[in-house]
């Protein structure tokens, strides 16, 4: 069980009181620059909590850390007949807690996943669904419920390469880096997410980083029609910065990496109805993008015959 | 009542990240957490506004490159999207004969200009804001974490209908 060494800052009273229960036994991962340490007090979770790690965690011997998630499993008391809840807590504080085994995997996988976001120095994490194509990268900023997913999903099955569901990775040389996981569907009625494995649909995953192509700042929205208009270098840098994860904590960073992003990347805007029937468009766009005057001459197309509809 | 061509904007410096992206330039303001690009007009007036122009000498320098408008309109339009996105350092709390201090004057004067939008403002969210959403009855915490799903909202620990 390693002994995890954390910044002095977090050294508080609670950190401490929780460092003083009985850790049976922990691992350390190293992802994007970032190095976190699990302990749990039940060695028999460690398996399930390996399995959930995101495929750039790689175990390491690390003591030193960036932060500590600490799985504590609950469960019934046979002498005392009480329940007591399962939690996760990142660093000094309860981050999950609950008596279903599954809702603390999940707590733990998205702790994991925005502290990696939040965290990483050598890359700028942007919430966002990625795929490529023709050796670049298409990328859709966007929170929650705007329907990056269906869109990655539906380009996968049009031939496009998987990078990720949930975050563009950027490094400095302007590429974005595979962040892969099962595409995340909320196909119940509750809103909650359904796994679907890429090589269930037949796709495949891309290996290496790829240079941005195109960033596409749309939203599904009922009857929406598609009028991509073509965004300045700064209203694009403004759509990835209102995603990026770690924009607050490190804005200097951040900006400097989607600035390198951007040199090589076009911008467009444009709501949008059922993904599949913009896929065909988004791969064209990307098609005639190495030709800039082709490329404003498409967006201005679908623009002007908008208008022509009295749009 | 100052003239509007004694006032001397000067544009912020501390507590600002600035990138110049060809002929725009994004701001991100350390303190609000807002990023704000100016396009190419705007960029222009922000970096002459040096707390040493005057806004007739801002004017006139842009004079020959005002395309729509005067270029006084363009400086006008453009100071008060600085205003709004807090972007001009304190102007000196003068107070004129009517009570007015020269903030409020140059509020009022750029309020009577054409208010063509130059800058865009954003207001950066936290990750706990953009990372995937919480299901109906998930556990929440208000202040960290995943939010809650469009409809939804977090309420005695639990994601509840809104």
């Amino acid at each position: 069980m390693p002994r995890f060494s954390l910044s002095a800052k977090w050294h508080t009273p609670c950190y401490e009181k929780l460092s003083a229960l009985e850790w049976t036994s922990g691992f350390s991962i190293a992802s994007h620059g970032v190095r976190i340490g699990v302990r749990t007090s039940d060695p028999s979770i460690v398996p399930i909590l390996k399995d959930s790690l995101p495929a750039s965690c790689e175990l390491c011997e690390a003591e030193a850390v960036d932060t500590v998630l600490s799985v504590v499993l609950g469960g019934r008391d046979k002498k005392t007949r009480t329940r007591r809840y399962h939690l996760v807590y990142h660093n000094h504080s309860v981050f999950s807690r609950s008596h279903r085994l599954e809702e603390i995997i999940d707590g733990f996988k998205s702790c994991l996943a925005m502290n990696l976001a939040t965290l990483a120095r050598r890359r700028v994490f942007i919430h966002a669904g990625a795929v490529g194509w023709q050796g670049k990268a298409i990328v859709f900023p966007g929170k929650s419920y705007s329907g990056k997913s269906t869109l990655v999903l539906e380009l996968i099955k049009a031939g496009a390469s998987y990078l990720s569901d949930e975050f563009a990775v950027l490094d400095f040389k302007g590429r974005v880096h595979p962040y892969p996981k099962p595409i995340s569907l909320r196909k119940t009625a509750n809103g909650k997410q359904m796994d679907v494995s890429i090589s269930s649909i037949g796709g495949t995953t891309a290996d290496a980083p790829l240079t941005l192509g195109l960033v596409v700042d749309t939203q599904f929205q009922p009857n929406a029609l598609w009028l991509p208009r073509m965004l300045s270098p700064g209203e694009g840098l403004l759509s990835l910065l209102a995603n990026c994860a770690a924009a607050r904590y490190a804005p200097e960073r951040c900006l400097r990496a989607m600035e390198r992003a951007s040199q090589n990347a076009q911008f467009i805007a444009s709501p949008r109805e059922e993904a599949a029937s913009v896929v065909p468009e988004i791969l064209d766009l990307l098609r005639t993008e190495t030709e800039t005057d082709e490329f404003a001459g498409v967006v201005q197309g679908s623009a002007e015959s908008a208008h022509s509809l009295g749009l | 009542m100052p003239m509007p061509s004694e006032i001397r904007p000067k544009a912020r410096t501390a507590r600002i990240v600035v990138r110049e992206l060809g002929s725009e330039v994004l701001i991100y303001d350390l303190d609000s957490h807002d990023a704000t690009c100016l396009n190419a007009a705007a960029s222009k007036v922000w970096k002459l506004c040096d707390g040493k122009r005057t806004i007739g000498e801002i004017s006139a320098e842009l004079e020959n490159e005002a395309c729509g408008g005067s270029a006084e309109e363009n400086v006008l339009t453009a100071l008060e999207n600085f205003i709004q996105a807090n972007l001009l350092e304190e102007v000196p709390e003068i107070e004129t004969s009517d009570g007015e201090n020269r903030r409020d004057v140059l509020r009022g004067i750029v309020a009577s200009a054409t208010a063509i939008p130059l800058a865009t403002t954003i207001s950066v969210p936290a990750m706990a804001q953009i990372a995937s959403c919480l299901g109906r009855r998930e556990r929440c915490r208000r202040f960290f974490g995943p939010e809650c799903c469009p409809g939804l909202e977090c309420r005695r620990r639990r994601c509840r209908p809104e």
